[in-house]
């Protein structure tokens, strides 16, 4: 009889990359705080707060996609999921900080009323503009502040307690009445999560964080189209970790046909986002009205003209071609490329729908958006290898546990 | 393409004591059969129906769609919308058959054969209308891009109608093929059961000969899946294209780019709606209890909760983006000529509201979820809803366009534009009884495949195995393999 | 022909099926298939079979699809009929995606379908052997191809010892696979053809046939039964149809002159005759053609009693030796006709006035304000000679 690898021993390479990561950030985040945020040049203060704005918003939606997997699979009764929703769980433990961090940086451009990136923040101008008048009830400090608070604080909560809620399988065996109120606890805590997500990520909150950028400009599809965005990437995020953890030999239950089915959900939301990238670019292509394709004209014509080309063949070309066969979804190491392949196209993605809109006249990608990027891949790292210590990597006693033992495809 | 182990907690999948044969006499008791006075007398009202929308197109194709009620900015009205109702319920049974199969989802075997099939009858029904609606139905053939000596005369690839006409005849065909292929080795079921001579040739002809080879059997495997996998983007993009017919154009309350994703969820809404319908009639009539069972109506009717919050989001989106735009057009067209209670169209809007929206949040109760006659009532209403959405979208954002001088007088549809929509039910139904009575409603192979791990006697035999730690467990499977 | 012998065995439960399967292949014999009434999973491989390529098949017919969609909008938008559609450019991609994803999946499927139904060897009318009735129902079919050296009686017995319900030996003609349905399948399809053949010749011959005029079945444009755009409201309302084409009352067609909607007095009343002096001539000056059209109608219909000099005394007058009672007005210098405003005088000769009778038949409105128009011209040639410009 072999016994399960439960206990998570920190990894001491993770914590070395965390910590290397991390400082290299730092000292980045340091220069660029030194020499560029309170620049008299609102384009050079704009571009370090810029950077931080997108890299922190990113990474927490990444995050709470991650959740919201868990969610999702929670309310479909799905059982394949649960030899890895341990690792899920660790992930999505990041929601708070990175949404503390994005919630500071956010806060700072409304308290220090930075009218160059959310231009409806300048009084004056508003008051001039019957447009940013008009939607002046949507568009306003007091608002804003208290929806980025209730976004952050109620995603960081609810997934505390799905998490919490998952360390009750950890106890002992559960009958099979036992068993069903588990499931049904389950269920109603993740229709909760699920519910608040709809109405923040679904909808309201990338209309007032990134929407709002370019106060004029309006497309229906935005929310939707981020979301597909974070969720194919918080795919890739759990794609890379569960290997990690595979070829650090835990996850004993977890095998190739995991991998394969979390492979179709890289592969079929990459083509997904496509679709609503297509729907949103055509739409406006098509109907050609002037306040709608200023959001695209100089990212298909200016300065975001590569990004706007990478955006597409990073996530939809090599997906769709790389990750069609059956092969390439059980192979480790190209889906390990894979994943982080998503990742970057998608971190480049929100790079340009936010530097696109902040500094129209100039893309300059450098030293600062890659600095900043490391700064949170390393706390990630760190963070993820702290939550990964906490609890047993397998839920043993979960109802459906033994369905994702013999899981074939 | 289903779990080799299921736990306990979840609800069996065919109830009672059964064996592949049972199975097999239980799903083919009506094709083996004299039908039922009742099936006789839906038939017969049925092609009834059929027979009045007959007249009604007979007259729209002689005298003209004048015979319609369409006027100066209601160009499209009825036969839109009735177009795009019907395509809607027309994504119901790929959705079933291929997105659930590759998320699989095993409760999809009991309703995916009628599904698929109403699939088919709504998309022919749909059809009907844009074709009808081109007057001279005899130059429809113009739309296909024939090499001619017209000119050279071609079709406008640019336009969203002619995507339409690929997209709808793609996905019908893709719909039968998939439809047929799952049906060939029931067909052959019923074939070597048959007692008369003539029942054997006609299953015989339409069973294509299929013998249960393993062989034929992995290539059906793999053929069913690559063509799951081709529908499930096929099913997203039919209604995005029809979606497209409005978002593509210059129109307050058309041109949204959330249009694609939000029709598709409607559809998929209605389409469930349609099934939930016609699987609670068929489990009734056919005494399909065992199969249809209270689960797979629970597990229909959370899409249709989840479906149609999806919905009721993306209506409050283009509401608010209504609002936000500041642009006073698309303002009007949501916030005077739809959400205003008291405008000429304002009922249709808080008829859609209540029937999508509010009413079928009541699924998040589970015991409304398990009741058969709220399930009942609520999916007609749902349909009705989703009626109202496209008539919506059509008729409010057209009867007042840009011109005022063009505001047209109140639309409402003459007796024949009716007819033609009666007569399509006549259709539908028409089909949907033959097909009830000549092929399996419910698809035997893929029952007889999930049997032994969903089937409730069989279910009750794994106590051991549920009990059993979890190390153990996973040892067993090692030397098992 | 050559003949085959096979050995059968039927087993009820996948779970008997597999050890016997895993038996009989360690045991040296050629399992020929086995039928089932479902996919089981993993009877495949235990019978060592290869794995299907059934969807390489699938993506090459999908890249087809895409090709020729692409090929073919490229050609015929770029290349045959380079048309402006909402000045898009003549490549306009985005808007060929639909289409070309639409033949993706459609070449894609139709050709998967087909080449299964073709390495199936499946198709309608086609009639395979079956071994066993019941493998389509309930039974897991093994059948097993005997050699020469092969005991069936052994081999029945081995069958039996594994869990076979029901064993038996079976001699076949090989080459049965491709045997066909009952039905005399060619005759059936030329059957077919030829039906379809003679209903569309004789549909064409219908033409020479005789020379009288044939049935027209679709009077498409030629004698369009459809409702006419501007028909006329009671012609509409009489089919029953409901159509608000109708142009707004007073609406004007345009080209058209504007109407006189002064009607004719009462008896005894003079209250229109008066209303008309208000009522302005639309025309305002004569070009010289139209100045001698006027006076052509004015010699036509009024000269012969007003007189070819304006004078009232034209033939039928006469100085009172005509036919006619009463002296004509004198239309030019006498400064009654001289003020009178040209509604007034249109008003009269609509209507008419005294003995004089109506034109309004003879002339039309147009000709009669033309007409009016070169009386006052006359009048003002004779009040200021020096502007005199017609002396005919």
């Amino acid at each position: 009889m072999s016994a399960l690898k439960l206990h998570f021993e920190s990894h001491p390479k993770l914590i070395r990359w965390g910590y290397i990561l991390s400082i290299i950030g730092i000292i980045a985040l340091v220069a660029g705080f030194s020499t560029e945020a309170f620049s008299a040049d609102p384009e050079i203060s704009s571009h370090f707060w810029g950077t931080l704005m997108y890299n922190s918003i990113f990474w927490t939606l990444v995050c709470n996609a991650v959740m919201f997997f868990i969610c999702i699979t929670t309310l479909a009764m799905a059982g394949f999921t649960q030899s890895f929703r341990r690792v899920a769980e660790a992930i999505s433990t990041l929601v708070p900080i990175f949404g503390t961090i994005a919630f500071l940086v956010l806060i700072y451009q409304i308290i220090s009323h930075n009218h160059h990136i959310y231009h409806w923040l300048d009084k004056d101008a508003v008051a001039h503009d019957p447009i940013l008048k008009g939607k002046s009830g949507f568009l306003n400090p007091t608002f804003f502040v208290i929806w980025t608070f209730l976004a952050i604080g109620l995603w960081s909560f609810l997934g505390y307690r799905i998490r919490k809620i998952s360390s009750e399988a950890d106890q002992g065996p559960m009958s099979p009445e036992q068993g069903k109120a588990y499931i049904w606890k389950n269920t109603v805590n993740a229709s909760l999560f699920i519910v608040w997500f709809a109405l923040t990520v679904g909808s309201t909150i990338h209309w007032l964080w990134t929407m709002s950028i370019d106060p004029h400009w309006y497309s229906t599809m935005f929310s939707w189209y981020n979301f597909a965005s974070t969720f194919v990437s918080g795919m890739s995020l759990i794609a890379i970790w569960v290997i990690f953890m595979k070829k650090n030999n835990y996850l004993e239950l977890t095998n190739q046909e995991h991998i394969h089915d979390i492979g179709k959900f890289m592969f079929g939301f990459s083509i997904f986002w496509t679709y609503l990238w297509f729907s949103q670019f055509m739409l406006i292509w098509y109907a050609n009205i002037p306040e709608e394709t200023v959001y695209f004209y100089h990212r298909m014509h200016g300065p975001y003209k590569f990004f706007f080309y990478a955006n597409l063949v990073i996530n939809f070309v090599c997906p769709i071609l790389i990750l069609m066969k059956r092969k390439a979804k059980r192979n480790y190491n190209l889906m390990i490329f894979m994943s982080i392949l998503i990742i970057l196209g998608h971190w480049m993605d929100f790079y340009q729908e936010f530097m696109g809109s902040i500094q129209k006249s100039h893309a300059n990608m450098g030293w600062l958006d890659f600095g900043v990027l490391c700064f949170f891949v390393g706390i990630l790292l760190l963070g993820v290898n702290k939550a990964l210590g906490k609890k047993p990597l397998i839920p043993v006693y979960h109802p459906f546990i033994k369905e994702s033992v013999i899981h074939h495809v | 393409m289903h779990l080799k182990y299921e736990s306990q907690l979840r609800e069996p999948l065919v109830y009672g004591e059964k064996t592949y044969g049972q199975v097999t006499e239980d799903i083919l008791k009506p094709i083996e059969r004299k039908p039922s006075k009742l099936w006789y007398v839906g038939f017969f009202i049925s092609s009834a129906l059929l027979l009045f929308g007959v007249y009604s197109v007979y007259r729209d194709v002689t005298y003209g769609i004048g015979q319609w009620n369409l006027n100066k900015t209601v160009g499209w009205g009825w036969d839109i919308t009735n177009f795009v109702w019907w395509v809607g319920i027309g994504h119901a049974g790929t959705l079933i058959s291929a997105i659930l199969l590759l998320f699989r989802q095993g409760w999809r075997t009991g309703v995916n054969r009628a599904a698929e099939a109403m699939t088919i009858f709504a998309v022919l029904c749909a059809g009907q209308f844009p074709v009808f609606h081109m007057g001279r139905v005899w130059m429809a053939f113009y739309t296909l891009p024939l090499p001619n000596t017209r000119g050279p005369l071609w079709p406008n690839f640019n336009s969203p109608l002619l995507w339409d006409v690929f997209a709808i005849s793609t996905y019908l065909t893709v719909s039968l093929l998939f439809w047929y292929s799952g049906l060939i080795p029931d067909l052959a079921t019923v074939r070597d059961r048959a007692k008369t001579k003539f029942t054997k040739l006609m299953y015989g002809i339409g069973s294509f000969g299929w013998s249960g080879s393993t062989k034929h059997w992995q290539r059906h495997e793999s053929l069913c899946l690559v063509l799951a996998g081709l529908s499930t983007p096929l099913v997203l993009s039919v209604h995005t294209i029809v979606s497209f017919d409005f978002a593509t154009s210059v129109i307050p309350g058309w041109h949204t780019t959330i249009f694609p994703p939000y029709f598709v969820a409607g559809a998929v809404f209605s389409g469930f709606a349609m099934v939930q319908s016609l699987m609670l009639v068929v489990r009734k009539v056919f005494g399909m209890e065992d199969y249809i069972t209270i689960g797979h109506i629970e597990a229909m009717n959370k899409v249709i909760v989840l479906t149609g919050s999806i919905v009721g989001v993306a209506y409050l989106t283009e509401l608010f983006m209504g609002w936000y735009s500041q642009n006073k057009y698309e303002g009007y067209t949501f916030w005077y000529s739809r959400a205003n209670l008291f405008s000429p169209y304002g009922w249709s809007y808080w008829g859609m509201m209540a029937c999508n929206v509010l009413s079928p949040q009541i699924f998040w109760f589970r015991s409304m979820r398990r009741n058969i006659f709220v399930t009942f009532f609520m999916s007609v209403i749902v349909n009705i809803g989703m009626w109202f959405e496209r008539f919506v979208i059509i008729v409010t954002s057209l009867y007042r366009d840009y011109l005022p001088s063009s505001w047209s007088i109140y639309y409402s549809p003459s007796p024949w534009e009716i007819g033609f929509f009666v007569g399509t039910f006549g259709l539908f139904f028409t089909c949907f009884f033959m097909f009830s009575k000549y092929a399996p409603v419910i698809a035997v192979a893929e029952i007889k495949y999930i049997l032994k791990t969903s089937g409730e006697s069989f279910k009750n035999k794994i106590t051991k195995i549920e009990t059993e730690p979890l190390d153990k467990f996973v040892d067993e499977q090692k030397h098992a393999h | 022909m050559a003949i085959k012998k096979f050995v059968v065995g039927c087993f009820t439960d996948e779970k008997e099926l597999f050890p016997a399967v895993k038996t009989i292949r360690k045991s040296g014999f050629k399992i020929h298939d086995v039928y089932t009434p479902y996919p089981v999973h993993g009877l495949d491989t235990a019978l060592g079979l290869r794995e299907t390529s059934l969807h390489t098949a699938g993506f090459i017919y999908a890249l087809i699809g895409l090709c020729t969609a692409f090929g073919g909008i490229g050609w015929i938008l770029t290349i045959d009929w380079p048309q402006n559609y909402g000045g898009k450019p003549h490549f306009a991609l985005p808007a060929w995606i639909p289409i070309m994803f639409e033949c993706t999946v459609l070449f894609s499927a139709v050709g998967m379908v087909l080449t299964f139904c073709y390495i199936c060897q499946i198709g309608p009318l086609v009639k395979k052997h079956r071994f066993h009735l019941r493998a389509t129902d309930d039974y897991f079919v093994m059948v097993i191809e005997c050699t020469q050296q092969t005991n069936t009686h052994d081999l029945e017995g081995l069958l039996k010892s594994l869990g076979a319900c029901e064993t038996k030996t079976e001699t076949v003609e090989s080459g049965w696979w491709l045997g066909r349905y009952d039905l005399p399948a060619p005759s059936v399809a030329s059957a077919v053809i030829a039906l379809i053949l003679i209903t569309s010749l004789s549909a064409c011959s219908n033409g020479d046939a005789g020379r009288e005029q044939n049935r027209v079945y679709m009077p498409d444009m030629a004698y369009s039964r459809a409702v006419e755009t501007y028909d006329d409201k009671e012609h509409i309302t009489n089919k029953g149809i409901f159509y608000n084409a109708e142009p707004a009352k007073g609406s004007i067609a345009r080209g058209s002159d504007i109407p006189f909607l002064i009607a004719k007095d009462t008896p005894g009343s003079t209250l229109n005759y008066l209303a008309a002096q208000k009522i302005i001539n639309p025309i305002t000056s004569l070009s010289s053609d139209d100045q001698e059209e006027a006076h052509r109608l004015y010699l036509v219909y009024c000269g012969i009693c007003h007189g070819q000099k304006y004078d009232g005394n034209g033939p039928l007058y006469k100085d009172g030796s005509g036919p006619f009672p009463a002296k004509p007005a004198t239309l030019v210098g006498d400064p009654k006709y001289d003020a009178m405003p040209e509604g007034q005088m249109f008003y009269s000769v609509t209507y008419g006035k005294n003995l004089m009778g109506s034109y309004a038949s003879q002339l039309t409105t147009k000709q009669r304000w033309m007409v009016i128009k070169y009386i006052k011209m006359q009048q003002e040639a004779v009040s200021k000679p020096q502007t005199n410009t017609n002396s005919k």
